[in-house]
């Protein structure tokens, strides 16, 4: 804010003139008011006979925190030449206020010959030195006027001193703004938000790594321009929504452009990234009967019955949708469905879908006959009693891969602008959509999910090489193992997996993000490491020798950021109790090894960039294993490891949640997380065991959302400090802040430019800005 | 000056009341008005006048002002301005002009008694021969306006107004 307007005087604020304006009768012909033209020069000329006049200096603008200073030079190059006591207006002037600057004396002669002047001006911001105004700028800045007659002047007189009252007004007024309170006035607004200014400092110990707040010595303080930008934070009405957040830190503007906003002073004016993409949860259900295994029996055959959609057309298919209990309209609706389905897929008579899989399954064929393809998509496996979590309620359906030349054809044809538009209106929005999200090449995409996606088909999962699963459901190759019926009373094992593609295999985000380092690794010329299998791996865990302390290699492991296990006894043991899946141990080349337990140096650095490929593939933890014969393993796992604990991301990268439905009386407890957990049927029925599953895959989670900055960026401690003051102003309730990356890597504890990891004991020790008040310590703030 | 003379003179003063004088800056050419200085024993000081011309400046000064144009006292001023400017009968012109005037000088509390208003824009009138001066001032359109008039303190003033207001 640079403009404060006080309208005491409404539109035109100039006093004198509204007091000429409000004369009668006889008295405004003697009160004239006349502006006087002034060149850009600062050459002015009253080129009449005046009578009793006084020359006054106006401003043309409302002044803020600056000084002007006008000098009048009367007859200037003649005779009479005088240089009048300079005119001086002070900050907070307002427009319209004026300054006598010459007054002929006309006691005993009232009219006064025309005369000449020149004028200067210059300005002075707070204790700065002072610059001329000159050009157009004068001209804008100030105007001369005269007012004529003994009772102008007396009334000029007696109202001078609404100038300095409005002046005065407007720097309170002025005052109670953030932008423009100083030393107590800018106390007062921060006790007004609980918010007291600073008497010390952070300081970085670089001895001991610690932060901590060191007093100034007095009188020393907060200064005001430091105190106004954190009191900023709370002095506006803020709604915590992600564009009012990105808006308070990085200002308006495109996401190119500077950051304009509370954090203008980041080194290039970078902007800071919000992101809320959530990694989706997957979802598995197994039916287990608790008690005799009718109850599932029964259900199963129920479902068929009642609710799943039977596509082929035989006469006890349709004799079971005949017999349902549904309106005409929903019968006939149901069949057009079945017979649309049929023209896109092809069923055997038994098989079954649940109802929303199959609308997405239809939406999917009416794309592709709307496209103009003739593909047929063979289903070799739906609705299975026998099988498993995936298919014994009708959620998924196995279908075989497309060519690649159909799949080429598909894409072509969906990215084809001119082909002729059909009928069917919602398979041609799909297709829109499907452009719009864009359409991946063959060779990264054989699965043509782009096509699944955009019509509901949310898994798309490789179970062979000549299979996939498909569902409506998110499962991304989970799968639950769980027998079909369990004693009442009686624990059962049940196992939750998350198959990669090609199934059954390993932890999916765990092969992949091994698969993905490796690349990255022999890529960067580093010899490829060893894969062990599981039972190798168990078998060389339990070889692993113990060791003595002060080794070189453990300054090595240290310095690339991971434990060095010493006794191997308890973390084998703890590693032995891991599901097989969820763990996959690697043996490093052995010239790295070598290095490694030698204590070089660059071996450190070597195994720390090993170590940052883990990390970037979304890998949980690593825990390194000295081996005897100069060889070391490290085990790798999406969860925590012993003794590593989630030592590369700051949480676990997969997890287990369980839950039981109970269905026709049946009621079980469940151990509520885990990838292995226990089941104990308390009541006799049907359980519908359900297992939610995350991966986080570098996305956010649900209710969070994560703060980043660009890299090389590096906060100062003050800076991260407000930031965290900022994040925590705006943090709504129940939603979580991630500023794991920030902490990590980018802040500069040491103000050498590059940012440090910043240590978790350390993370918190920034200074709350607002303070909670309490009855009486108002005055303390 | 005698005792009477100066009680009579008091009383003026006193009833009459005194203001800041008020003189015309251009007589004849201009209506302004605009206050004056006097040098006095402790340096310059406002004029003043009171008595009977502070009377007669206050009517001068309410006949000069259009009625209505105080916008903090509205009924202060003269309205036969605007009947000279309004397009009516020359007798209504005339009657308009005396009832403002009488207007004007009821609402002043110092006078006591309006003894005649006399109106002569050069037409025949009464007892009046059709001389010379009567022809001119018929031609000029103008209209000469002579009041008298009695305070309350028994003076006897005679306003004429002529082709400028004046007294």
């Amino acid at each position: 804010m640079t403009d404060i307007r006080v309208p005491v005087d409404g539109a035109d604020p100039s006093v004198e003139r509204n007091l000429v304006d409000q004369l009668e009768g006889p008295y405004p012909g003697t009160v004239r008011r006349v502006v006087v033209p002034l060149a850009t020069g600062g050459a002015a000329a009253v080129d009449w006979t005046s009578r009793h006049p006084v020359l006054t200096v106006v401003l043309r603008r409302d002044l803020v925190e600056e000084t002007v200073r006008v000098t009048v030079t009367v007859d200037p190059g003649g005779a009479d030449e005088r240089v009048l006591p300079s005119v001086v207006f002070a900050p907070w002037s307002a427009a319209g206020a004026s300054v006598p600057a010459y007054a002929p004396d006309s006691a005993d002669e009232p009219l006064v010959a025309p005369f000449s002047v020149t004028v200067t001006a210059e300005r002075a911001v707070d204790a700065a030195a002072a610059t001329a105004v000159t050009g157009a700028a004068l001209t804008a800045l100030i105007e001369l006027a005269v007012v004529e007659g003994n009772l102008g002047r007396l009334l000029y007189l007696v109202s001078h001193e609404k100038h300095r009252l409005r002046r005065a007004a407007r720097e309170v007024h002025a005052y109670r703004t953030l932008a423009h309170a100083r030393r107590d006035a800018l106390d007062r607004i921060g006790a007004d938000v609980g918010v007291a200014r600073f008497v010390d400092e952070l300081v970085h110990e670089p001895a001991s790594g610690d932060v901590y707040a060191r007093r100034l010595a007095p009188p020393a303080r907060e200064p005001d321009g430091a105190y106004a930008h954190r009191l900023g934070l709370y002095r506006r009405f803020l709604l915590p929504t992600p564009g009012a957040v990105r808006r308070l830190l990085n200002g308006p503007g495109a996401d190119t452009e500077p950051n304009a906003g509370l954090f203008a002073d980041l080194p290039g004016g970078a902007r800071f990234t919000l992101r809320e993409d959530d990694d989706r949860f997957a979802v598995a259900i197994r039916l287990v009967a608790a008690g005799d295994p009718q109850h599932r029996t029964n259900f199963l055959a129920q479902l068929r019955r009642d609710r799943l959609v039977l596509p082929a057309n035989t006469p006890p298919n349709n004799t079971t949708h005949a017999g349902r209990a549904l309106p005409s309209g929903r019968l006939a609706e149901i069949t057009a469905l079945r017979a649309s389905l049929r023209q896109s897929y092809a069923f055997d008579n038994a098989h079954a879908l649940a109802p929303p899989l199959a609308t997405a399954l239809d939406r999917a064929g009416r794309v592709c006959r709307a496209l103009g393809s003739t593909l047929v998509w063979q289903v070799t496996r739906a609705q299975d009693d026998a099988g498993g979590s995936r298919y014994e309620l009708g959620l998924g359906v196995d279908v075989g891969w497309p060519t690649p030349a159909q799949a080429t054809d598909l894409r072509n044809r969906v990215l084809d602008t001119g082909r002729t538009v059909t009928a069917d209106r919602t398979a041609e929005a799909l297709i829109a959509a499907a452009r719009a999200a864009g359409v991946p090449t063959v060779a990264s995409d054989g699965e043509v999910a782009w096509l699944w996606r955009v019509c509901g088909v949310q898994t798309t999962h490789r179970i062979s090489t000549t299979r996939m699963y498909l569902s409506h459901l998110p499962t991304r190759g989970l799968a639950v193992t769980a027998p079909t019926a369990a004693t009442v009373g009686a624990d059962v094992a049940v196992e939750a997996q998350f198959h990669a593609p090609g199934d059954p295999g390993g932890n999916a985000l765990l092969l992949a993000g091994l698969a993905a380092a490796a690349t990255a690794w022999t890529g960067t010329g580093e010899p490829a490491w060893s894969p062990l299998t599981d039972a190798a791996a168990r078998t060389r865990w339990a070889g692993v020798p113990t060791r003595p302390a002060g080794q070189p290699v453990d300054e090595v492991l240290a310095a690339a950021g991971l434990p060095a296990v010493r006794d191997p006894a308890p973390v084998v043991a703890a590693l032995n109790r891991l599901p097989d899946e969820l763990v996959e141990t690697i043996e490093l080349p052995a010239a790295l090894a070598s290095a490694l337990i030698a204590g070089q140096p660059a071996a450190a650095d070597r195994l720390a960039r090993l170590v940052g490929l883990l990390r970037d593939r979304h890998l949980a933890a690593a825990l390194p294993l000295v081996d005897s014969g100069n060889r070391v393993l490290l085990v790798c796992s999406v969860i925590g490891l012993p003794q590593a604990g989630v030592n590369l991301a700051e949480r676990r990268a997969t997890g287990f949640r369980w839950y039981t439905v109970g269905l026709g009386g049946g009621t079980a407890d469940v151990k509520a997380v885990g990838a292995r957990t226990t089941l104990r049927p308390t009541h006799a029925g049907l359980v519908a065991v359900v297992a939610l599953s995350y991966v986080r895959t570098g996305l956010t989670d649900p209710y969070e959302f994560r703060v980043e900055l660009p890299d090389g960026v590096a906060l100062t401690l003050a800076q991260y400090e407000r930031l965290m003051n900022t994040l925590t102003r705006v943090c709504p309730l129940g939603v979580e802040i991630n500023t794991f990356g920030i902490r990590r890597d980018h802040v500069d504890l040491d103000a050498d430019g590059d940012a440090e990891p910043l240590r978790p004991a350390v993370a918190r020790t920034f200074r709350t800005f607002q303070q909670r008040r309490h009855r009486g310590v108002y005055d303390q703030l | 000056m005698d005792r009477t003379e100066r009680e009579r003179q008091a009383a003026q003063r006193r009833y009459l009341g005194w203001g800041l004088a008020f003189e015309p800056t251009m007589p004849g050419v201009d209506l302004a008005r605009d206050i004056v200085f006097d040098d006095g024993p402790n340096g310059r000081a406002l004029a003043l006048v009171e008595g009977t011309g502070n009377v007669a400046q206050s009517l001068a000064v309410a006949l000069t002002t259009l009625r209505g144009s105080n916008v903090f006292d509205a009924t202060f001023g003269f309205d036969g301005l605007n009947a000279l400017a309004e397009q009516i009968e020359p007798n209504l012109i005339r009657e308009q002009v005396r009832i403002g005037i009488i207007t004007l000088l009821d609402r002043d509390p110092r006078v006591r008694k309006i003894v005649d208003v006399n109106l002569d824009d050069g037409r025949l009138g009464a007892g009046r021969a059709d001389d010379a001066a009567a022809a001119a001032l018929r031609s000029s359109r103008t209209l000469q306006v002579q009041v008298q008039f009695e305070t309350i303190t028994d003076d006897r003033l005679s306003v004429r107004l002529g082709e400028l207001p004046s007294v």
